[in-house]
């Protein structure tokens, strides 16, 4: 497995396990869905995600530290573009989204909570698009 | 990339030929991964031009010796 491939993986397992928990103890209404506590509670999340993505991309880049140096090379770049693109249309999505939900709802903060939502819906698009075409390509 | 490019190559056998050369060392030489150069191998992916070109250097023949086209030529893409 490459190390771009390895990215992908850490990228997309943080981001589900951490926001997957977030999102499901919200909806379990285990932790406030807005206020200071919440708010806390995000920025707790966002760190963790931050720090996990830092260290196992560090022990990545250990185990095969010429392939984590080496530039991308063409299928790796063209893996990227076409990623990219699927997270952009899930991003999209979600940014129109907030159009009717503006106009059906005055929470600001649900508000906030969807642009956030699509943030990482668009990443985990992205992350688990690229693993799809290195696993088929491979 | 889901469907598989019309060409087939023979780079495996100019591997061997070279001196059982490895992927590693042939993706080393023309600035690829080895998964990529695994992918060539396979017709899961095609390479560009330079790239063809590099890997037919880097075995000192023809790029036509490495690669060959095997559509019929009257189907259409």
């Amino acid at each position: 497995m490459s190390f771009r491939e390895k990215s992908a993986w850490i990228q997309f397992l943080t981001l589900l396990i951490v926001f997957g928990g977030y999102y499901l103890s919200i909806h379990l209404g285990l932790i406030p869905p807005r206020g200071a506590e919440h708010f806390r509670i995000l920025m707790g999340c966002i760190g963790l995600v931050i720090v996990l993505q830092i260290v196992l991309h560090i022990v990545a880049a250990i185990l095969n530290p010429e392939d984590a140096h080496s530039p991308k090379d063409e299928r790796e770049r063209a893996i990227q573009h076409r990623a990219n693109t699927y997270g952009y249309y899930v991003l999209t999505l979600g940014v129109f989204g907030l159009f009717p939900l503006g106009h059906m709802y005055a929470d600001v903060s649900g508000l906030l909570q969807w642009a956030f939502f699509s943030v990482v819906a668009a990443t985990l698009a992205t992350t688990l698009t690229q693993i799809i075409l290195f696993r088929r390509n491979s | 990339m889901a469907k598989r490019p019309p060409i087939s190559n023979n780079i495996r056998r100019l591997r061997f030929e070279a001196n059982e050369m490895t992927q590693a060392e042939l993706a080393r030489r023309i600035g690829m991964t080895r998964q990529t150069i695994a992918a060539i191998e396979q017709n899961k992916y095609s390479p560009s031009l330079e790239a063809a070109f590099r890997i037919a250097n880097v075995f000192d023949v023809g790029i036509e010796q490495v690669f060959r086209w095997t559509d019929p030529p009257d189907k259409a893409p």
